[in-house]
């Protein structure tokens, strides 16, 4: 096993999946609450992780992120670094948070908001005491989803943080790496440790959203 | 005292309305499309007027175009259709939440759980509940914030009849105890006229009369208004006797019991039954106790069907006026009532209500 690789994975998934939700919940609390001009192509827009091929999204945050981009003379100077593998699987993962979790917001029924109000909450006094407990679910399994598409990435992060092995090398990267170097042992108990992750958080996922449904309507 | 005198402009629809209420039970009555919810959400703080001003005793709640008190600031109760009770909250916590937000200055919830009723049913969950239950805990957790203004918003529609009548009891025990200014918005005349001391009824975005309850309901201010009150069978007697258990009015040559009422012997009276609880007799049949009293042998002079729902008109040699009945389809199956026919048919006694004096 590439035990390196899966570190660094385990860590830039946590990174980023703490960005996609940090982001996302805001997000997801915007385009279910609120109704504004040109919403349609702000939800599209964040869908675009989803259909874009990473090389295209990957240029597009070296654009952002390179030499050239608005960030660098800020003093910020992550390409090919730990930081861009984050920050690249944060926007594959955003999408997916944002779309579990902006669905679970938006099945609370907004009386139940309106009766806090009318007993003197505050609106993010609401917000923690009514919206956010009846959509846990919802948003667990966002932040799960979010998680595992993260510890995947494969494409966006190889344009903009490389495949330097012991910094920048994830494990995907690292399953790359040891195919064409035909080392399939070690191929294989990596692919097998990817599959048996991604299995595990989907079906949890999956679990999750049945109880869900089964409970809306009731408690929580 | 509650001060509403609000405009509010959509695309297809305004509203313009202006009343008070003092310590007192104002029923907002009218089909639905009348502007009821729209004129409670601005009291509530829900929605803002276009025009116009909100005054709750000292409290200005809404000016146009400077004042708009959130609706965590108002201080006012509501009671919401459906309840909205907090589904991931016992009944306890569910009357305790505003207190969060009080400084000590509610009432307890023990008291409050043990004036409702909901003392065995603290720990409960609202999907563990019956809809009067749920009912019950919603005023609780409107109450314990000690509002002076109280909103329900058709607060009987998802309930039986028992219940309701003992929750309608209830609301008017409390609104007497507490002083409060208690505005409803109902469909239903019935809740109308055991809740309300004025009655606004509302059609289009404005009140086409606003009164005491039985003042309006005798003597509507238009066509229009007699019609969404759908009056029928209303008629007018003279208190023969009067008891704990009814009273006799002497209509035209008949006699028809009523239910007690604060009344006194020789007194006009205004008394009316809905359509639906005059009932007919299925002959050879035992006859319901409430049925036994106010029994006619009639002549059907009207017989149709609307929707699911048969609409009869029937007179009779004792009968001053004409009584009209309202079943469902398949009711009396088997009767053969058709017009013409004959038929027995009673005034639930437990139905026939006399109006306070107008």
């Amino acid at each position: 096993m590439p035990w390196q690789p899966l570190i660094l994975s385990l860590q830039v998934a946590a990174a980023a999946t703490v960005i996609a939700v940090l982001t996302g919940l805001t997000l997801a609390l915007w385009l279910a609450k609120k109704e504004f001009r040109g919403k349609s192509v702000v939800e599209t827009a964040l869908n675009l992780p989803l259909i874009l091929p990473p090389t295209v999204l990957g240029y597009y945050l070296l654009l952002v992120l390179g030499r050239s981009g608005p960030l660098y003379p800020l003093g910020v100077r992550i390409v090919f670094t730990w930081g861009a593998a984050v920050i690249a699987s944060a926007v594959v993962a955003l999408p997916l948070f944002v779309q579990s979790s902006r669905a679970a917001i938006a099945a609370v029924d907004p009386m139940l908001e309106k009766a806090a109000g009318s007993l003197g909450a505050p609106p993010w006094r609401v917000l923690l005491d009514v919206t956010l407990p009846l959509s846990w679910r919802g948003i667990l399994a966002g932040t799960m989803l979010a998680f595992a598409r993260s510890f995947g990435e494969f494409g966006a992060t190889l344009m903009v943080a490389g495949n330097i092995p012991g910094k920048t090398q994830t494990l995907p990267l690292a399953i790359y790496d040891l195919v064409q170097a035909n080392k399939l042992a070690e191929a294989n108990s990596a692919v097998l440790l990817m599959t048996a992750v991604a299995f595990g958080l989907l079906f949890l996922v999956r679990h999750l959203e049945k109880r869900a449904n089964s409970k809306r309507g009731t408690h929580a | 005292m509650l001060r509403v005198n609000i405009e509010k402009h959509l695309p297809d629809f305004s509203l313009r309305v202006t009343f008070e209420a003092h310590n007192e039970f104002l029923v907002l009555f009218g089909p639905s499309g009348a502007g009821k919810s729209l004129t409670l959400g601005s009291i509530a703080g829900l929605v803002r007027p276009d025009a116009g001003k909100i005054q709750l005793d000292d409290h200005l709640l809404f000016r146009h175009p400077d004042v708009f008190v959130p609706i965590h600031r108002r201080g006012i109760g509501v009671v919401f259709q459906g309840y909205a009770l907090f589904p991931h909250m016992t009944v306890a916590q569910n009357v305790a939440y505003g207190l969060r937000y009080m400084q000590g200055r509610g009432a307890r919830v023990m008291d409050m759980l043990h004036r409702l009723h909901l003392d065995e049913l603290a720990h409960r969950y609202p999907h563990q509940l019956s809809g009067g239950q749920q009912q019950r805990v919603a005023l609780g957790r409107a109450l314990i914030v000690k509002p002076s203004l109280l909103l329900l918003d058709e607060p009987f529609s998802a309930l039986d009849m028992a219940v309701r009548e003992r929750l309608q009891a209830d609301i008017v025990q409390i609104q007497r105890d507490l002083q409060l200014t208690v505005m409803v918005i109902t469909h239903n005349l019935d809740d109308a006229f055991v809740l309300g001391d004025k009655l606004a009824v509302l059609k289009d975005g404005a009140i086409l009369q606003l009164g005491a309850i039985g003042e309006v309901y005798n003597s509507p201010a238009t066509a229009a208004v007699a019609e969404i009150l759908g009056v029928s069978n209303i008629w007018r007697g003279k208190v023969a006797s009067s008891a704990e258990d009814g009273v006799d009015i002497q209509w035209g040559n008949c006699r028809v019991r009523s239910q007690p009422a604060p009344v006194s012997v020789g007194e006009a009276v205004t008394f009316y039954i809905r359509p639906e609880d005059v009932k007919v007799i299925r002959p050879q049949r035992p006859i319901a106790p409430a049925l036994r009293a106010n029994m006619f042998d009639a002549r059907i002079t009207h017989f149709s069907h609307r929707g699911g729902t048969v609409v009869m008109t029937v007179v009779a040699p004792e009968l001053p006026a004409p009584v009209h009945l309202r079943f469902p389809q398949r009711g009396y199956r088997g009767l053969n009532l058709r017009e013409g026919g004959a038929v027995q048919v009673s005034l639930r006694m437990d139905a026939v209500r006399i109006l306070p004096p107008g």
